[in-house]
């Protein structure tokens, strides 16, 4: 199991599917940052006066680890910053859950609006897997730097 | 590792407050709480006593058909980012009065088996989640005419954002019923609009 977390082409697998579903996630929330605000203002976790600052903030951090990613720069960086981020995500979506929030999901921008659900959790919680095993073997095949 | 964690939050900052700086859809860094205007009786049973009306199912609406959305159809989900006027907000008694006169279109933004498991007497359901899929039923609603949204409670946002994206849609009257659901069921009522 353990050689399996390290091979080389199952690193790049984690590394495409993370950094292309950050990148995509990104994409949408920069271009209409005003609609995710009011995705995370639903939430009712953050507070008012961050919430425009994690809004603009947030989405570059995501293309900026996923492009690390898909490229194979500073990987075990970035896995380590995307896993933060898919806990928190996980976190956010169960409480809102627990709460019975009715509401967007947030994830990919409001032109892919999707409700709140526990499959949202298992994929983010899928996803958090893959970037913890990311951080702790970060080689692998086709990545530009070494780490 | 920590230069390199650094680097890249840094490079994010950078890249995120200068764009936020340059780009036309650029936030404030600190956000206002929504505004909420009480609408008086006056202001909206006026504006139903216009001259023009049409029968949709069993309300009566009042004003000309809309024609331009179907031209800007693309633009729709762009078009209504725009928050700044805030939610017009009517009460439990002017929510029963405009039923009991038959006046108005209520919209229900919830999910489909919320809605189904009760609703306002009359409701329609547009749930904001899926409002792009009701774009042409919303086309069949004179733009002109008294909407009025409601969610599960004030807490739910989905009334609030199907407002926004009606407002893209050039819908000039489109009030909030904050309570929602709950505040209609509280107050005893049932999905006829009479009390238990």
């Amino acid at each position: 199991m353990n050689r399996l977390a390290q091979n080389g082409y199952v690193t790049l697998i984690s590394r495409c599917l993370i950094g292309i579903v950050f990148v995509l996630a990104a994409m949408e929330k920069i271009s209409l940052p005003d609609e995710f605000a009011v995705s995370l203002q639903a939430y009712q976790i953050v507070p008012m006066q961050a919430i425009n600052v994690i809004a603009i903030f947030l989405p570059w951090l995501e293309l900026v680890c996923g492009i690390f990613l898909l490229a194979g720069i500073c990987v075990r960086s970035s896995a380590a910053i995307v896993s933060l981020m898919l806990a928190a995500f996980v976190a956010g979506i169960s409480v809102a859950l627990s709460r019975h929030l009715n509401i967007d999901c947030g994830c990919f921008g409001s032109a892919h609006a999707s409700p709140i659900g526990w499959q949202r959790v298992v994929e983010d919680g899928g996803l958090f897997i893959l970037a913890v095993n990311l951080w702790a073997h970060p080689k692998s095949v086709f990545a530009m730097g070494n780490s | 590792m920590l230069r390199e964690l650094g680097g890249i939050l840094l490079l994010s900052i950078v890249l995120a407050f200068s764009y936020n700086a340059f780009s036309t859809h650029g936030l404030p860094l600190m956000r206002k709480e929504t505004k909420k205007v009480v609408t008086s009786d006056s202001t909206l049973f006026q504006q139903l006593s216009l001259p023009q009306t049409k029968q949709i199912d069993t309300t009566t609406v009042v004003a000309p058909l809309h024609k331009h959305a179907m031209e800007h159809r693309d633009s729709i989900a762009k078009a209504f980012t725009k928050k700044d006027n805030g939610y017009s907000v009517i009460s439990l008694d002017q929510v029963k009065r405009l039923l009991k006169e038959k006046r108005g279109v209520f919209v229900d933004a919830r999910e489909p088996d919320e809605f189904d498991a009760g609703h306002l007497p009359g409701a329609i359901n547009i749930p904001y989640l899926e409002s792009e899929n009701h774009f042409n039923q919303m086309m069949q609603i004179p733009q002109d005419t008294l909407i009025v949204v409601y969610c599960s409670s004030s807490e739910c946002p989905l009334g609030r954002d199907l407002i926004d994206f009606m407002r893209g849609m050039d819908f000039k009257k489109v009030m909030l019923y904050d309570e929602g659901w709950e505040g209609w069921t509280k107050a005893g009522m049932d999905k006829k609009g009479a009390l238990k």
